[in-house]
Parts: C-alpha cells; sequence; structure tokens
C-alpha cells in the first residue's frame, strides 16, 4: 500500500468556528500503482487528510502511512519518492519559475537538466525567467506540477490540479496523470471535484463525507455500490404504454420511473422478472437494459446527506 | 505539455548539505537582500559624504591662528565684563572667567569653522553602520522567516524536507550569517571610508600634538574593535528577527513587534522602573558596545508624573560588564529562538 490510514481524527479548534472535525475516523488503504480519486464536498475533509499525509498537518488520532512510513516520523525517509501539490499553488512568488524548480532540485539533489525538460514539458520555457508573482493561476498550476514531478516520485498527490487551466491544458494534465498512473512506478492520488474528472482519470476512487469514508474501492465497484440493487431501462413503443407499464411495476412493489420519451427506468437487478410481469399484463419491451450509474450519480447518492445538510 | 515525463529513480532523504545550500541559493536570491544591503550602504556613504564635508585637515599654522583669536576673544570678554556697570565690583572676580593659556590651547581647536575627523567621529560613523546594520539584519531575518508563511510556501517545503527542526536551525544559522555578513561589511565600508576620511581630515600627530593621539594607531584600533563588537550583535538581531517571524508567521508582526518593542516597552520601562533599565535591550547594547556601563540611579521613590510611587529604587549604581550584556542579549535571543522553534514543531502548517 502505498497509503494507509487508520482510524485517523483531526479537529479543528477556533474561537469563532468553535471546534470542527475535519477527518473522523478515516481509515483508506490506496494500493501501489495506477491512480486513486479522492472526492468529496467542500469541507469534506480531502485537504486535511492531504495535509495529514504530507505531515504538515498532525492528526489528532490515528495511524497513517506514506510508502510504508510512519507519518510524520518516519516521512522523511520517503519523501523524496513523494510528490505533492496541495490546494492552490505553493511557489515562491518573487523567484522566478525556473529560480523556483533549480532551488527545489538543489534540496534533492536533482540534476539542472531536470529543470529545463520539465520546464519545457509545462509548456513554461518561454516564461521560465518571468517572476512567479506575474504568473497567471494556470501558469502557477503548470509550475506547480512541474515541481511536483520534479523528484520523478513514486506517490504523486495531486489536489485539484486542473483548476485555473485551459481546456487543452485540462486535457493534457489529464493525459499525463493518466500516464503516470499506468507507468507500474508512480501512485496518484487526485483529490478533486471534477466528478468527469475523477471518472475519466480514475482506477479507483474513495468518497467521503463529513470526514469519513462512505465509499471506496475501483471505479465500478463504487457504482455499483451507489447503484443499490441495480435499475434496469425498459424501452416501450410509446409514452402511453410506458406509462402503464410503470402503473404495473409499481402495483407489484416496483420503484418504476418514467423516463420519457417512452422508457421507464426500475429498481430491480432481475431483468427476467420484470419482462415477465410486462408480458403478462400484454406490454412488450423494444429493450432490457442494465443502467449504470455514472460516477457524479453515486457521489450525489452517497453523500445525499450532505448534500441536504448543505 | 507534451514532451515525455522523464523517468528518474526515487531520491533519498534530502541531505543537509543540500538544505544549506537550497537555503543559501534562495536567501542570496532574494531581492530584499540586495535592495537592503543597497540602501544601508548608501546611508553610510551619505553618513560619511556628510563628515567629509563638515571636517577638514588642521595644521600647526591653523591651529596658531585659532589660538590667537580664540586668546583676543576670551580676553575682550574678559575686559568687557569687568567693565560691565551691569555688574557689582564684588561679584565680578567670580563673574568674570579668563581660561588659562592650556585651556585656550585646548579650545581653540573648537572655534574653527571645521574641525578634524576624530577618534569620536569615527566612533559615530561606525555607530551608524553597525546600528543600521542591525536593523537590516532584523529586518531581512524577519523578512526570511515571514516570507514562506505569507506566500504559502512553508507547505511546499516542508513536503521536500519534512524534518522541521533541520528546516528551522538550517534557515535560523543562514539568517544569523547574512545578518552578521550585511553588518560586517557595513563595519568594513565604515572603517575604509573612516580611514579615507582620516588620512585628508584626520589630526597629524606632529600638527597637534594633544590631539594627534587620537588617530593612529589608537583610533583605528578602538574602531576596529567597535566594529567587531557589531558583529555578534548582527547574528542575534537576525536570530531575534527570525525567530518572532516564525512565532507570528508574519514578516510584518515580526518587524512591528520588534521596533514597538524597543521603541514603547523599552521607553516606558526606562522611564517607569529605572532599577528595570539594566535589562532593557538598547541598555545592554550600549553596555556591550562600550565595554560596560555604570550609571547612578537615585530616583527614590520613583513615581510617574504626579502619580502613586510606582517603585521603591535604593539609591546606588548600576554595573553592567559587555560580558554580562552580551550574554543578557544572548539569552533572549535564544528564548526567542526556542519558542518559536516549539511552536515550529507543535503547530500545523497551513
Amino acid at each position: 500500500m502505498v497509503i494507509e490510514l487508520e482510524g485517523v481524527r483531526k479537529t479543528y479548534s477556533g474561537v469563532r468556528k468553535g471546534r470542527t472535525r475535519a477527518v473522523d475516523g478515516l481509515t483508506l488503504a490506496v494500493p501501489r500503482g495506477g491512480v486513486h480519486g479522492f472526492l468529496g464536498p467542500n469541507g469534506s475533509g480531502k485537504t486535511t487528510t492531504i495535509r495529514i499525509l504530507l505531515g504538515l498537518v498532525a492528526a489528532d488520532a490515528g495511524e497513517v502511512r506514506v510508502l510504508g512510513a510512519r507519518v510524520p516520523d518516519g516521512l522523511a525517509r520517503v519523501a523524496g519518492s513523494v510528490g505533492a501539490l496541495v490546494e492552490s499553488p505553493q511557489l515562491f512568488p518573487a523567484f522566478s519559475g525556473r529560480r523556483n524548480l533549480q532551488i527545489l532540485a538543489t534540496l534533492a539533489d536533482v540534476p539542472p537538466s531536470r529543470v529545463e525538460e520539465l520546464l519545457e514539458f509545462v509548456g513554461l520555457a518561454d516564461r521560465a525567467d518571468d517572476r512567479v508573482k506575474g504568473y497567471s493561476l494556470g501558469m502557477r498550476q503548470r509550475l506547480a506540477i512541474a515541481a511536483a514531478m520534479l523528484k520523478s516520485p513514486e506517490l504523486l498527490i495531486l489536489d485539484e490540479p486542473t483548476n485555473g487551466l485551459d481546456p487543452a491544458g485540462m486535457v493534457e494534465v489529464r493525459e499525463l496523470i493518466r500516464t503516470l498512473g499506468s507507468d507500474g512506478r508512480t501512485t496518484v492520488f487526485l483529490s478533486s471535484h471534477l466528478l468527469g474528472e475523477v471518472a475519466a482519470v480514475c482506477d479507483a476512487v474513495t468518497i467521503l463525507r463529513r470526514g469519513r469514508l462512505v465509499a471506496s474501492g475501483d471505479v465500478g465497484q463504487v457504482l455499483a455500490m451507489a447503484g443499490g440493487g441495480g435499475q434496469l431501462r425498459v424501452g416501450l413503443r410509446d409514452a402511453d404504454e410506458a406509462a402503464r407499464a410503470a402503473t404495473v411495476l409499481a402495483d407489484r412493489g416496483f420503484t418504476a420511473t418514467p423516463a420519457p420519451p417512452n422508457a421507464v427506468v426500475v429498481a430491480a437487478a432481475d431483468g427476467s422478472e420484470v419482462n415477465a410481469l410486462l408480458g403478462t399484463a400484454g406490454i412488450w419491451a423494444h429493450e432490457l437494459a442494465t443502467v449504470r450509474p455514472d460516477l457524479e450519480r453515486a457521489f450525489l447518492d452517497l453523500t445525499a446527506d450532505e448534500e441536504a445538510a448543505l | 505539455m507534451s514532451t515525455s515525463t522523464g523517468s528518474a529513480t526515487a531520491l533519498p532523504a534530502p541531505r543537509l548539505r543540500s538544505l544549506v545550500r537550497s537555503e543559501v541559493r534562495r536567501a542570496t536570491s532574494r531581492r530584499a537582500l540586495a535592495w537592503m544591503t543597497a540602501l544601508a550602504t548608501l546611508a553610510v556613504l551619505g553618513v560619511a559624504a556628510i563628515m567629509w564635508f563638515t571636517t577638514a585637515a588642521i595644521d600647526a599654522g591653523d591651529l596658531a591662528g585659532a589660538t590667537d583669536r580664540f586668546r583676543a576673544e576670551q580676553q575682550q570678554s574678559y575686559e568687557q565684563c569687568l567693565a560691565d556697570p551691569a555688574i557689582p565690583e564684588s561679584e565680578k572676580q567670580n563673574a568674570c572667567w579668563r581660561p588659562t593659556e592650556q585651556e585656550i590651547v585646548d579650545n581653540a581647536i573648537w572655534t574653527l569653522p571645521k574641525q578634524p575627523f576624530d577618534a569620536g567621529t569615527l566612533e559615530g560613523l561606525l555607530i551608524f553602520a553597525g546600528g543600521i546594520g542591525t536593523l537590516a539584519a532584523i529586518m531581512l531575518a524577519a523578512s526570511a522567516g515571514g516570507a514562506d508563511w505569507g506566500a504559502r510556501t512553508m507547505g511546499l517545503l516542508l513536503s521536500w524536507e519534512p524534518r522541521r527542526q533541520r528546516v528551522f536551525l538550517v534557515r535560523l544559522v543562514v539568517a544569523m550569517v547574512i545578518g552578521t555578513m550585511v553588518v560586517a561589511w557595513l563595519a568594513v565600508l565604515a572603517l575604509a571610508l573612516g580611514a579615507a576620511i582620516a588620512s585628508a581630515h584626520g589630526l597629524a600627530a606632529d600638527a597637534v600634538p594633544a590631539l594627534g593621539a587620537q588617530f593612529r594607531p589608537a583610533a583605528m584600533d578602538q574602531g576596529l574593535e567597535l566594529a567587531l563588537r557589531w558583529l555578534p550583535l548582527g547574528a542575534l538581531a537576525a536570530a531575534g528577527g527570525f525567530g518572532v517571524a516564525m512565532l507570528t508567521r508574519s514578516t510584518g508582526w515580526a518587524i512591528g513587534a520588534t521596533i514597538g518593542f524597543v521603541a514603547i516597552v523599552e521607553t516606558i520601562v526606562q522611564n517607569l522602573w529605572a532599577w528595570g533599565s539594566q535589562w532593557l535591550m538598547q541598555t545592554n547594547i550600549a553596555a556591550w558596545l562600550q565595554g560596560g556601563i555604570q550609571w547612578r540611579v537615585d530616583r527614590n521613590p520613583v513615581t510617574y508624573g504626579s502619580g502613586p510611587v510606582v517603585d521603591e529604587v535604593p539609591p546606588g549604581t548600576i554595573f553592567i560588564t559587555d560580558t554580562r550584556a552580551m550574554a543578557w542579549l544572548a539569552g533572549l535571543a535564544v528564548v526567542a529562538v526556542l519558542v518559536s522553534l516549539v511552536g515550529f514543531l507543535r503547530r500545523d502548517v497551513e
């Protein structure tokens, strides 16, 4: 496992806001390799968790391990193998982009050629000598990604890496994440609020709600978990027949929802039972398909309480 | 973003040497260092220029002429006093003063429009240079400590080197070395400028034997000693500035708190608690620079305005040796650094 959290808790205390439990008994294990998405509504504890992983914030309770090293005591041993981009890009604003990377490269004995390679890679070679405070958010984001990659990390922790990027940049970063995740050596831990992004690049996903884990596993598993017993889409001849089918199914205790123009979505795992029922009523299905919930639906379902509370 | 991402092997934990190199590189790249050093250098050059234009070389002829003029002026004043009908005859012996010949020789030099550059002027130049250097050391160190919090780059730094104690100590040492170097540069500059002005405008031993001893070798030796005494102050100032900045996590707060403490708190203590003045930073800095100081406390009881008695100090003499002064100042810096270090180790980095 590259990341292991067990019963991690973190509470913030403030004069104005009082006590806020940011992470509440979180247990999570991220296996080596691939891209692991980290989802949750605002304030669900994603960034706090990432800060705990990096030793920036101390957990009140629980065990944290990164690449097998206990955090924070053993973190120094593996710091050279962990790259991170946390929240907004954190860079030395008074220095140029090149100088930023050079300083970090000096810290980790990274060869200077790697700096130039990454500047080229993130498309900042032309602006490398400009001060970072003059960069746009997207440029800072690119530089921060370059900084995180400078170490060629085994574990790359990215918190909202496509923030501020233009659509083309987003696609490129996603491709990069995908490439890194499939190189067999790098594990990408990707925190994002963009569900499409997570769905597009992640092999596995963890969903948080109020600092607690609500789902974790392969994307398929999580989708199945969100989908409950499964759903079927029944295609019919026209809208009238769809309405009649919904009534028949509802009478038999199924949750059936019309799906205009001429279909019904039924909460059921067994298609043959639904088909038989409709046939008995003289309704013949043109189509019977399993509905695969998308990640957005899963996310909304799994965090429904949170959304309602908001 | 269109080329390969590279595939270097994972790196080991950062080495101490690499951290030092990185911090030195970062510190010396800061524009604040260049700007502040340049401004302080200009200030010292400016004061030296003023000293150049307000002093002049004199020779035996100048001094003899001044002595004659001074003697004549004093004689004329004395005679006018004696002839003054407003002064009763019985009081004229006390009221009318006539300097002795030795007093005339000793004081004649001060009647010249420009005095030579002497040991006292050199000391003034060195105190200015050291003072401004120490101030620069505080500001640079506070800025170095506070910048990472202001720009939120402490997280970036710690994600590369998570050993906070090591990060803190390396940054502290770099700040202290830079603070010391800035003070050293300004002290060397002041000494060089002082020597140059002295060689042109200083007293020549053969011209004015009575005052010539104020220069070479004694005056320059004293100047060098004073310059050297500024160096540890520069290091301690940097340590204090860095410590407060890391504690408050803000450059502005650190500089404001330091200046506010010296300008306000110390002034209040000085006025309200005479005996406590011996523990003030200003007093101890003066004691260190002067090789020890002593003064008599005779305000007993001490009141503030028409208010109640705020202190019951027995009159007495306070004596602060330079060693005690330095130990006290170093102790203050160590406390500031330790409190700051504990805070840095324990508090979360947001």
